[in-house]
């Protein structure tokens, strides 16, 4: 009896669904010889590695986008599909974003050539849904307006009735869209696929969890979408709502097994903070106070492995927030191993109290706290061993005596230091093998407390030492040595020395400045005016390796999202990897200090600017809708400046004085989070610009807001400064204002307007219209010795250079009729051989640069004034995506492996063994050539790409400039 | 995780283990047979865990969607040890010494301090024990921990910050292996600067030969066959010398997780339907050849394949799948001369046409059943979550886990003993009848018979 009720029950469901127009529906409960049953309609299929999961009374089918494919059949004319009406419903949990998701669809997308339809999702985490009619030819991606989770169940839902084209998620209508009419128009073939996004050409596979699939022939009403939602939401675990803040979180160790987390929120709330190491379901938490502000510390982490927490509160109402599931690694912790707690190995005698006295002296003079100390002659370990009881320096100490040495080594292996802390080497002291910059603090041990000079030539020390701001700090205590001698021993250096005396003893110290001809690379490309050029008179000719070491690819994003360079000023280097940003000695490779924060990402730089700008002190990163200022030696917080409501922060530039931000409307940035590398010509998802709606000037010491610009759409890649004007490309396309996102496509940048503005005041100096239409897939703006260069290329991917005169003194004080002379324009395209010398993904981006008095750009180099083509420079072919980047006598870039063009000279010499990623990965700086890990994500395995590391190199001219000087 | 393995016949050396992974061609296979069930004899925790030169890899290619890519540098996350009986050595990369601990107590008899990390395990060599140092230096020590002689590899004395050390521009990070009365090693990093092959002397250290190239670095634990030298390069491929002179023969394509030298000098090749898992062949006079899978381990002895894989074990008969593999590769070919007969008889409407068409079917069946054989070469096949380590020893596999050294018998792949262990066991080594485990946090447990 209960057979034939159950029998008489699905005999009337299929009646049911067959009078509402349900042609397929496949709940995924079961899976049988490659095949998922079908409720309604016919079966689909499965190849590969499907998992089919239950659990918590909740069936689904995991697609983790690797070789596993669900679809009804390869040829859609054998099924039955709607043809005047659709809608397709789907309760799906997307793993994570992607470009091109799909959930259902029977579709062919060629661009030119656009038929069926698609349920999906895109990178952005929207849901869409795409269809072609009779009545509009192409397929429109019609987005709803949820940000997906992941790893949470949504219902989704797109319909067509003939005429509307609508989308909606967890039963709300988001999207609606009038542009089509008549049938659904079909390709002649196409599969039908489920949980990945196929046609004939393309292929995604999704990273997705499927629970049902209906498709009907008939549009649901809202009101039976809403009905159908809401009878099954409470079977599957929709995500909260999410919790917003005004300041992201931000992370930062403590120690080895702690982070710091710190947060604001719009609205003081009790906040949970839960965590759990990834791929494990135990989870931790704790409760931090209710409050706007948030700050508590994640304790006993497991080391060496990626983690993931998340903030949830609650509000009074009861209502419950929720933040993503971010994460942090603690394998990118740099920090030194911990000292391990032993007794002194040496005797509480005068020698120990004279180094320790020592000790407290150099390291109460200057906060050196991290890097390496050299420390000449051992005094048996002692003061070595002081250094690194204080300190985390690692300590090197030099000691001819073999007998001496080895006492010191086996006292200080006894006190736990040996080797991470300290290494002893037995060496001539006039002979030091060592490289030059390294050492953060000079020190000696035998001059301590023997009165022996340290080295016969004080210049072998000052090579060692660090420049902008190490310390030579020599003291003697037994009144062996005056300070004459020590003046004296330190005046062929030509460094400034100070000698102090007291009773105590006598002391010597110099701090090393910057080096003289050093550039830095404070901004995206070098400086404010974009010239791509360091102006470093230093790093010319061969080049040595200086150091390696942290970071390595691990925390980095992929090589091919066209990420932020890295950036140098005053000693230090800031490299930022995915959600996690390095302070580093730029001249040995100590890791300052490490920042985590989920939402600090930017991407495709030549439609967009970097995230963060350097000055000598501190360091400017922008995360949503905030910029703060890091303290450039420690990392922590000094400042932070908002945005107002419903807006982020785009674009800045800072100086000492002044920090220039843009906004721009919240999500819109490029985070290349699936692998995207923004290099087709003709692709819209790659080639829409980043525009800005206000310009902002602030104090950057005390933040407070100067002056505000507020005109067109301002382009992100086009904004330079230079001699106190800014000048930048904007559009005054109306719409524009109107659009949800601040990426726009370059066909709707219409209008446009090349404006300068007084840096100090705000105020418009002058603007021109300008038609830069030609350059298509991005358009870039330099300013170098009165010449504004602006550069592009179109969809064929030829160049297009426009060069003005803007050195007229009478601009600077702002005029409506500005005379702008047009220079020169170029429009070559370059013989066939040329641009194939440089076709390699990304050969039609680069962004031009400016050495001296020649414009480089492309393949090609001109005079920057009369655009003449400097037909005896030979721009050296390249295989790489990256951009160059110059110094004044050497330019730097991809190949196969990172490559040193030499300037004066016109040779090449390849860096075997290490790569950058797809942009601007070396910068010459500082001296250097700094070129932090950006290949990683490569997983060939050639020669050319044999080491992934962080690194610098030297000048080999650089390498006795000390003794040259004598 | 990319290991190189000569496949040795059984020998009959004696039960030292007197380089990593006990001999020459790395195998990881001892004669030994440990009577299980084992119990810990000592424990030795160094002051400081392993400070390893290299961290993890990138997280994915995104572009090519691959992810959780492997570590290919992992030479140095754990103490690797070598022991002869009465000592049991190894190097620190976190205090720069060559440890010497008494093999029955565990007891610390010497150490000697070099001035660069030790990163690989050392090699005992007639009475010698030979190590390198990122200082650049070789080292020959006596067993009594006295200095014989030490050789700089490098062009120069000249030392900067590597890996956030202060060490030699050309660390020498290949171990040192001596062979027929001749040391190899390898030094250099950053090959515009040069990277060195240097075989020596092992009495005084005194060059034989020297080669310098400016293509790779060289990291890893070097390899030797009959006439070659394989030097691992770091995250790319091997690339191999001609042992008596010094010459590139070449480098290793391809990609892949694992690969084993499995035969040479001119024996007969693995079966070419290996295809991508075989990553070459050289012809220098003779031949060595590879076989790859995808995985973390594999060993090669008694006509066996132990494959090692994230969760799983498994053995093949080797000898009947390379038969089964050219017996596949025959029938293959014959096949497709009928299917191209066929074509031709069909456009000639030739009345031969069915008959070649069945003997076509008849192939294609045959096929089939070679390939049912192939499937079926798989001896067993286990869980095993234990995939940081493996060795063989007499009949038993050891492989290294989380917090654990797991037994499993060679012969039908059960689960024969374990014992925990402090970290992840990246290290094992068998020797004069104990089981020495090494962590990543630098702890060395030894276990002996009850």
């Amino acid at each position: 009896m209960k057979k034939l009720l159950a029998i008489l029950l699905l005999f009337s469901l299929n009646l049911s669904a067959a009078e509402e127009g349900l042609l397929h529906q496949w709940r995924f409960d079961q899976t049988k010889n490659g095949k998922v049953p079908a409720k309604i309609g016919n079966p689909a299929y499965y190849s590969g590695a499907v998992q089919l999961i239950k659990e918590n009374g909740l069936s689904r089918l995991q697609l983790k986008g690797t070789d596993r494919r669900v679809w009804v059949t390869d040829d859609f004319n054998t099924v039955k599909v709607p043809q005047k009406a659709i809608t397709v419903e789907a309760w799906v949990s997307p793993t994570h974003p992607m470009q091109w998701g799909g959930i259902a669809g029977v579709i062919q997308d060629n661009g030119d050539y656009e038929r069926g339809w698609l349920l999906g999702y895109d990178e952005n985490r929207k849901f869409s849904f795409a269809l072609a009619s009779e009545g509009h030819k192409r397929l429109t991606y019609l987005k709803g307006t949820t940000d997906f989770k992941d790893n949470f169940w949504y219902h989704v839902v797109g319909t067509y009735d003939g005429k509307s084209l609508k989308v909606f998620v967890n039963g709300q209508l988001e999207a609606t869209e009038e542009q089509h009419s008549g049938n659904i128009i079909y390709p002649p073939k196409a599969t039908f696929e489920l949980g990945s996004y196929k046609d004939e050409n393309e292929n995604h596979r999704g990273t997705i969890s499927l629970h049902e699939v209906s498709i009907y022939e008939k549009a649901l009403s809202a009101e039976a979408i809403t009905k159908r939602f809401k009878a099954r939401k409470n079977e599957l675990p929709l995500p909260p709502e999410p919790l917003t803040f005004s300041s992201y979180p931000q992370l930062r160790w403590k120690n080895r097994g702690t982070l710091q987390i710190e947060w604001e929120l719009h609205d003081p709330l009790p906040v949970e903070i839960e965590w759990k190491r990834t791929g494990e379901a135990k989870t931790r938490n704790l409760k931090a106070k209710t409050d706007k502000k948030g700050l508590a510390l994640i304790g006993q982490i497991q080391s060496e492995g990626e983690h993931l927490y998340r903030l949830t509160a609650r509000n009074q109402a009861g209502a419950t927030f929720a933040s993503e599931w971010y994460k942090f690694d603690t394998s990118f912790y740099y920090r030194l191993p911990p000292k391990p707690k032993r007794p002194n190995p040496f005797l509480d005698d005068s020698k120990m109290k004279m180094a320790a006295s020592a000790a407290k002296s150099i390291l109460s003079k200057d906060s050196i706290n991290q890097g390496y100390a050299l420390v000449i002659g051992s005094a048996e370990g002692r003061l070595a061993y002081e250094l690194a009881k204080q300190t985390e320096l690692q300590v090197v100490v030099v000691e001819p005596d073999k007998t001496k040495a080895e006492a010191a080594r086996n006292a200080l292996a006894q006190a736990g230091l040996y080797g991470n802390r300290v290494s002893v080497h037995q060496r001539d002291l006039n002979d030091l093998p060592y490289g030059p910059y390294f050492a953060n603090l000079i020190t000696s041990g035998s001059m301590l407390g023997e009165g022996s000079l340290p080295v016969e030539d004080a210049s072998q020390l000052m090579q060692l030492l660090r420049p902008a701001g190490g310390i030579l700090m020599l003291g003697h205590m037994s009144g062996k040595l005056n300070g004459q001698l020590i003046k004296s021993w330190l005046k062929k250096t030509g460094v400034q020395c100070t000698v102090s005396q007291n009773d105590e003893g006598i002391w010597a110290y110099v701090k090393r400045p910057k080096l003289e001809g050093a550039g830095d690379w404070t901004h995206q490309y070098g400086s404010a005016d974009n010239t791509t050029n360091s102006r470093d008179d230093l790093v010319r000719g061969e080049m040595e390796i200086l150091w390696w070491g942290e970071p390595g690819p691990r925390p980095m994003p992929d090589r091919g999202g066209r990420n932020p360079a890295p950036l140098a000023a005053n000693g230090r280097m800031f490299v930022q990897g995915d959600r996690v940003l390095f302070g580093l000695d730029a001249y040995n490779g100590t890791v300052l200090w490490t920042f985590f924060s989920p939402e600090m990402r930017r991407s495709n730089m030549p439609r967009d600017g970097s995230n963060m700008v350097a000055t000598d002190d501190t360091l400017f990163i922008s995360i949503g809708s905030e910029c703060i200022a890091l303290d450039a030696q420690t990392g922590k917080r000094r400042l932070s400046i908002k945005t107002p409501k419903d807006r982020e922060v785009g674009w800045a530039s800072a100086t000492n004085k002044q920090l220039l931000t843009t906004t721009v409307k919240p999500g819109s940035e490029y985070r290349a989070d699936v692998g995207e590398w923004y290099d087709a010509a003709k692709k819209a998802s790659d080639i829409a610009r980043m525009v800005s709606d206000s310009l902002v000037s602030h104090d950057s010491v005390t933040g407070k807001q100067q002056w505000s610009y507020q005109g067109g759409a301002v382009m992100n890649s086009t904004i330079t400064i230079a001699e106190e004007i800014i000048y930048f490309v904007e559009s005054r396309n109306a719409k524009l204002s109107q659009s949800s996102s601040s990426r726009v496509a370059p066909a709707e940048l219409t209008s446009q307007y090349l404006v300068a503005l007084n840096s100090v005041s705000g105020e418009k100096l002058w603007e021109k219209p300008v038609n830069f239409s030609k350059c298509e897939n991005m358009l870039y703006l330099i300013h170098s010795q009165g010449t504004l260069i602006v550069s592009g290329s179109d969809q064929n991917k030829h160049y297009h250079i426009y060069a003005y005169d803007v050195s007229s003194p009478a601009l600077r004080f702002g005029t409506e009729n500005p005379e702008i002379q047009e220079l020169w324009r170029e429009s070559a395209t370059g013989s066939d051989k040329d641009r194939k010398r440089f076709k390699h993904h990304g050969g039609h981006l680069q962004h031009p640069l400016v050495v001296g008095q020649t414009l480089y750009s492309d393949w090609r180099a001109f005079d920057l004034r009369s655009g003449d083509r400097k037909k005896d420079i030979t721009v050296p072919p390249r295989r790489g995506c990256g951009n160059m980047a110059a110094s004044n006598h050497s330019m730097f870039y991809r190949n196969h492996s990172q490559t040193v063009w030499n300037l004066d000279t016109g040779t090449t010499t390849i860096l075997q063994g290490s790569r950058t990623g797809c942009w601007l990965g070396m910068i010459p700086a500082q001296g250097l050539m700094l070129a932090p890990e950006s290949s990683g994500g490569c997983s060939c395995d050639k020669g050319d790409i044999s080491i992934q590391t962080s690194a610098a190199w030297i000048p080999k001219a650089s390498l006795f400039r000390f003794k040259k000087d004598q | 995780m990319r290991i190189l393995l000569i496949f040795t016949a059984v020998c009959t050396h004696a039960a030292d283990w007197p380089t990593y992974r006990g001999d020459d061609a790395r195998s990881g296979v001892s004669l030994e047979q440990l009577n299980l069930p084992l119990e810990q004899s000592w424990v030795h925790q160094p002051l400081h865990a392993p400070r390893p030169a290299w961290r993890g890899p990138a997280k994915a290619d995104l572009y090519n969607k691959q992810f959780n890519l492997k570590n290919r540098q992992l030479f140095d996350h754990a103490f690797h040890v070598i022991a002869d009986g009465q000592s049991v050595y190894f190097g620190s990369s976190a205090d720069d010494q060559v440890h010497c601990l008494d093999f029955n107590s565990g007891k610390k008899r010497w150490s000697y301090f070099t001035e660069g990390p030790v990163r690989f395990a050392p090699t005992l060599y007639e009475g010698r024990l030979f190590v390198g140092s990122d200082d650049g230096y070789a080292y020959c020590l006596s067993t009594d921990g006295k200095l014989i002689w030490k050789k700089m590899l490098s062009p120069r004395e000249y030392r900067i910050v590597g890996n956030n050390r202060m060490i030699s521009a050309w660390p020498l990070r290949t171990g040192i292996l001596v062979k027929d009365g001749v040391a190899y090693a390898g030094a250099g990093m950053f090959p515009k600067e040069g990277v060195h092959i240097v075989a020596f002397d092992p009495k005084n250290g005194t060059d034989r030969w020297r080669t310098i190239q400016n293509s790779w670095p060289f990291q890893g634990y070097l390899l030797l066959s009959e006439n070659r030298v394989y030097v691992p390069t770091g995250r790319s491929n091997p690339i191999v010398y001609n042992r008596n002179n010094g010459k590139l023969v070449a480098d290793l394509s391809g990609s892949s997780d694992t690969f084993t030298l499995i035969e040479w000098n001119g024996k007969p090749l693995p079966n070419p339907r290996q295809n991508s898992r075989v990553l070459g062949v050289f012809d220098e006079g003779n031949g060595d050849s590879f076989a790859t899978f995808t995985g973390n381990h594999m060993i090669v002895a008694d006509g066996k394949s132990y494959l090692h894989a994230n969760g799983e074990l498994s053995v093949l008969d080797r000898m009947r799948y390379l038969k089964l593999e050219r017996d596949y590769k025959v029938q293959a070919a014959k096949r497709e001369q009928l299917a191209k007969a066929l074509a031709q008889l069909r456009k000639q409407k030739s009345p031969e046409v069915p008959k070649v068409q069945q003997q076509l079917i008849l192939s294609g069946q045959a096929l089939g059943e070679i390939q049912k054989g192939i499937d079926n070469c798989v001896l067993w096949k286990t869980p095993c979550n234990q995939s940081y380590a493996m060795i063989l020893s007499g009949n038993m596999l050891f492989a290294g886990g989380n917090n654990e050294i797991v037994a499993y018998s060679a012969n039908d792949g059960n689960k024969a003993w374990s014992a925990p262990v402090n970290g992840r066991a990246l290290g094992i080594a068998v020797a004069h009848g104990r089981l020495l485990v090494s962590t990543d946090k630098g702890t060395i447990h030894c276990f002996k018979s009850k």
